[in-house]
């Protein structure tokens, strides 16, 4: 009996130490790993929100890329490491945090990149350009390039500009005996009506900020230049003491209390909600970007038409002068990852294809507003894409708010000061006094 | 010897749990707790600050607002869960026919994706496009009422973002007394019913009692399932607006990956820890105090008394 029990442990031990190393054996195959890399092949690990999502360009840009890295996978080996939106500004976060970036990845520009810059983690691209063979410098905008720069270095390629363009239902206003707004008193009063007889005036609600934070934009550029933006972004105690910021405020205020926005800012807030909402006519104007030009559909197309934006009381700038956008997405490169002379030039390679005329290409079809200098297909490109490239031409660029931020903890203070701008629960001071503490905590 | 080789064995056993436990719990928790003890932004050098960050804490009106919130979902859970669980695991244990059928149509809303569930619910309330304001309407209610937009409406967006997390999970509590209930001896309540007593006095004077033990373990679940509560109000409201409908694992989120602060997120984290021990250990004392001897012979003196 005994001797049948010290079996039955020996058997038992066994088992579980079988099962155990079972567990551990094989490398286990990596779900990102496109390519089942082998033997000393170069890693190049790319971390992008292209790839994915509902559009058409995600999957079309997932096709293009992966193809390109089967093409090559006999000299390195690509994992795609894909998030949604902004979802990828969260994993980047935490990759930086656990010491182990991506060795290329999207990326917004100016303060979402300060702590990277400030840490040398980025690649200045000029080192880049010396080695490319088919980049260079006079392939971007200057003011495109100066969104990545900080201290005369360059540390990002611009990919996507940001231009807001507002549209109308030429429908709605026709069949409710409207005009288009020009001014503020013509918004609330074209607001009152449509809200009377439940349409939303306005698709622009916010949640985390968006997006809101772009209209915002939209009425301090009436009072403000760009430089005095950067001032008022870029420089401690200057945000609080501004009476045209207190009045911008006061005006959101005034636009919320009328009914130009959804009654449910947050609820109906960020992209898709707005879009969705104009798409069904449940919205009468709409404020919107490139990145969504994709989500319309082709009757609602028809029935709009552009606009610009509603003029402020006693405005110093003309809204049909200026456009606020400025370049926030594109492109960055791990300096590590660059200088390590066993992976360069499979980065190098897997880079120029990424940012080459195709990919761009791609990017432009989507409605997005590629910033790169290149001859386009423009029988290809999206209609309203054109038609607001066309009715933007030759406006200032004013780069949104939300960019001018000094760090990532600011743009986020300010993206949610939007949602309690535009739901009300909070006075302008206070979302004024908490953007302040935030622009002086990140400049510190 | 043959002690020590049961105890070798049994230690064998227990190694990779415990080797599981301490890397993917205790050191996280060291570790997190290094971290809230600098002013370190997930990059570069971390500068040591000592208590500044829990200092700050408790001066931060947002993390105020982010414990009351924790805490109205807190009482919200134990009121609505514990009585729910309890009393509808009574009501359905008692049951001739449809047990089988109540059990798998109460637990139904747990087995489905908190994520799923919270977008639902977020497009339920939303006030220009949801179906519940136009119940609402429908109902009679006016524009007061079935025109407000809760989830934008800072007062009462909490009590929005909680009431649907309580109601998927309130299955969970029930599944469990209902296993509780089942194992109290049928003769109790076949005596009682001799006895003349009524439902409402079985549950009151035989299961509430006999479920005593297994209501510490659920208090505890809804303690801590409460307390890191997340998915809900980032899915639903992202918190907003401002940190109205915010608990203390969304301040923790925003604070750590949105405003890349890692070190004052990981204070609101380790926060989160110590309220939950806190609130543990008033619970276990008070519950092993009214379970003692001693309070146990001074009810029945004066149950005696009013007889």
């Amino acid at each position: 009996m005994k001797s049948n029990k010290r079996w039955l442990k020996w058997i038992c031990l066994g088992l579980a130490c079988g099962m155990a190393l079972s567990g551990c054996s094989g490398n286990g195959d990596d779900s990102t790993d496109s390519q089942g890399g082998s033997g000393n092949l170069p890693v190049i690990r790319f971390a992008t929100n292209y790839m994915a999502g509902t559009e058409q360009f995600h999957s079309d840009f997932s096709e293009m890329v992966e193809a390109y890295a089967a093409s090559v996978k006999d000299k390195y080996t690509v994992e795609f490491e894909s998030e949604s939106g902004d979802n990828l500004r969260d994993k980047i976060k935490t990759d930086l945090a656990a010491d182990n970036l991506p060795d290329c990845f999207h990326y917004w520009t100016a303060g979402s990149v300060k702590d990277m810059v400030d840490n040398n983690l980025l690649l200045d691209i000029d080192e880049y350009f010396a080695v490319s063979k088919n980049l260079s410098r006079d392939n971007y905008p200057e003011s495109s390039l100066g969104v990545y720069t900080f201290d005369g270095k360059t540390y990002g390629f611009p990919i996507e500009g940001s231009s807001n363009y507002m549209l109308y239902n030429k429908e709605i206003f026709d069949e409710k005996g409207l005009t288009p707004p020009t001014n503020m008193d013509e918004l609330l009063e074209v607001s009152k009506a449509l809200s009377a007889d439940g349409i939303v005036p306005l698709a622009v609600g916010s949640s985390a900020g968006n997006p809101a934070h772009f209209w915002y934009a939209a009425v301090f550029y009436q009072y403000y230049t760009q430089e005095e933006s950067n001032t008022i972004c870029g420089e401690q105690d200057k945000w609080l003491g501004e009476d045209n910021i207190v009045k911008t405020g006061n005006l959101i205020e005034q636009m919320r209390d009328a009914g130009t926005f959804p009654a449910d800012t947050l609820g109906s807030g960020d992209f898709a909600p707005a879009v969705s909402m104009y798409n069904e006519e449940k919205a009468a104007m709409i404020y919107a970007f490139p990145w969504v030009i994709q989500q319309f559909t082709d009757e609602i197309v028809e029935k709009s038409e552009f606009m610009d934006v509603p003029v402020m009381p006693d405005a110093k700038y003309s809204t049909s002068d200026f456009v606020v956008g400025g370049t926030n997405f594109g492109f960055v490169v791990n300096a590590k990852s660059f200088h390590d002379e066993s992976k360069q030039a499979a980065l190098v390679d897997f880079v120029d294809y990424l940012l080459g005329d195709e990919v761009n290409q791609l990017v432009a079809e989507s409605g997005r507003w590629a910033v790169k200098i290149q001859e386009y297909d423009e029988s290809k490109l999206n209609p309203l894409y054109v038609r607001a490239q066309e009715y933007l031409d030759g406006r200032e660029e004013r780069v949104h708010l939300w960019s001018n931020m000094p760090a990532a903890a600011s743009q986020e203070v300010f993206s949610y000061a939007m949602d309690e701008l535009w739901a009300g629960s909070a006075t302008v001071d206070q979302i004024n006094q908490d953007i302040q503490d935030s622009i002086n905590s990140d400049l510190s | 010897m043959k002690k020590r080789r049961d105890m070798a064995f049994s230690a064998f056993f227990l190694a990779p749990a415990l080797i599981v436990f301490v890397l993917l719990i205790i050191i996280p928790i060291v570790m997190t707790l290094e971290y809230s003890l600098t002013s370190w932004r997930g990059v570069g050098e971390m500068n040591f600050v000592g208590l500044e960050n829990y200092i700050k804490l408790f001066q931060d009106r947002n993390y105020i607002t982010t414990v009351l919130n924790s805490f109205i979902l807190l009482i919200i859970g134990l009121v609505v869960q514990l009585s729910f669980g309890m009393v509808g695991a009574f009501l359905v244990s008692r049951l001739n026919r449809g047990y089988k059928f109540y059990r798998s149509v109460y637990y139904l809303p747990s087995i489905i994706s908190a994520a799923a569930m919270a977008l639902l619910f977020s497009i339920f309330f939303n006030a220009d496009m949801g179906p519940f304001n136009e119940i609402l309407s429908a109902l009679g209610f006016g524009d007061s009422i079935a025109g407000r937009s809760w989830l934008s409406d800072s007062s009462v967006v909490i009590y929005f973002v909680a009431v649907p997390q309580i109601w998927q999970y309130m299955g969970q509590q029930f599944i469990i007394y209902l296993a509780a209930v089942q194992n109290i001896p049928e003769e109790l309540f076949e005596s009682a019913s001799l006895d003349g007593a009524s439902s409402a006095k079985m549950f009151f004077k035989i299961t509430v009692p006999s479920l005593r033990p297994i209501t510490s373990v659920v208090v505890i679940l809804i303690i801590t399932g409460c307390l890191k509560a997340f998915d809900y109000p980032w899915i639903m409201t992202t918190g907003g607006p401002g940190y109205s409908s915010s608990y203390m694992a969304v301040m923790m989120y925003r604070e750590v990956f949105k405003n890349g602060h890692f070190g004052y997120g990981s204070a609101v984290a380790m926060s989160i820890l110590f309220i939950s021990l806190i609130l543990v250990v008033i619970y276990n004392q008070a519950n092993d105090s009214l379970g003692s001897e001693k309070n146990q012979e001074k009810r029945a003196r004066r149950r005696r008394m009013k007889i």
